[in-house]
């Protein structure tokens, strides 16, 4: 579902401190998603619904003690964070996910021709304004629909810098990846989303 | 000159600020030259708007309510 995202006024955070329970159901209904992708990034599909039920369960209990030395967002993320990769230690297995191979080479070789040159140019947009391709509810779904079908950590990445905006070294730190491979990981799944747009652009549907 | 290659390559990095005052400045007049690279960029640019904007996702109530109760009873 998508909407609007939460705007965390002095007033709201002092609700939340004095642990309101609408302000906190607020705020959950917000986050939720976006921490469970996270979860998902650093430990997989299996345990990520637990590791963000214990995070939650943490930020409730810790929000009276929130300095807004970090924004609220990446505090919560950074708690996230810390639940799976503690869990992920303690089992002491390896992150399951083939390394990310730190490398662009070989992402669009069939755009180009063996000199560099694009083969096949990208196509101009009928649709190019932000505000008119958001107005396109069938391309949304085409959207919401391939940001979810990421692989794990792709959609982790994606979602931590462009919905949640966060800075690219606060993305490395969350996931606990080196700084090319969240390049390499934003890279491939803005390529992998523009392709949508284009393909929406060319036929109408995803 | 940068290749068209090089340019789709590195374009998140250009776009996050990634690179040097000389690789950027070599970026853009590869840029400035090439109208493919050009709107390879828009697009790349309009497809990290849209993309954020659209699928920022709320839970459910169940799923709220869920949350809430175990964070009571915690
Ligand atoms: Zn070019």
């Amino acid at each position: 579902m998508a909407a609007v995202s939460l705007e965390i006024t002095d007033e709201f955070l002092k609700l939340l401190k004095a642990q309101d329970q609408d302000a906190f159901s607020e705020l959950v209904r917000h986050h939720h998603r976006q921490m469970i992708y996270v979860a998902r990034g650093i430990i997989g599909e299996a345990q990520a619904e637990e590791v963000v039920q214990e995070a939650w369960v943490s930020i409730y209990r810790n929000l009276i003690k929130f300095e807004g030395r970090s924004s609220l967002k990446t505090w919560m993320l950074t708690i996230v964070s810390n639940g799976a990769k503690t869990r992920l230690r303690k089992e002491s297995r390896q992150v399951s996910f083939a390394d990310v191979e730190a490398s662009l080479s070989g992402l669009s070789e069939d755009l180009f021709n063996p000199d560099g040159h694009w083969s096949k140019p990208p196509p101009e947009w009928d649709i190019s304004s932000p505000d008119r391709l958001l107005e396109e509810s069938q391309l949304k779904d085409c959207i919401e629909k391939t940001t979810n079908s990421l692989p794990e950590q792709q959609r982790a990445v994606f979602v931590l810098r462009e919905i949640e905006q966060q800075a690219l070294e606060d993305v490395r730190n969350i996931l606990g990846l080196t700084d090319s491979n969240v390049r390499v990981l934003l890279h491939r799944a803005r390529l992998k989303l523009m392709q949508v747009i284009d393909r929406y652009q060319e036929t109408g549907s995803c | 000159m940068l290749s068209c290659k090089h340019i789709a390559e590195n374009a998140t990095d250009y776009m996050e600020g990634r690179m040097n005052f000389f690789q950027r400045l070599k970026f853009r007049s590869h840029l400035r030259a090439c109208v493919h690279c050009g709107r390879f960029l828009r697009h790349i640019g309009l497809t990290c708007i849209v993309s954020g904007s659209c699928t920022h996702q709320t839970a459910t109530d169940q799923e709220v309510e869920a949350i809430l109760e175990m964070v009571k009873a915690a």
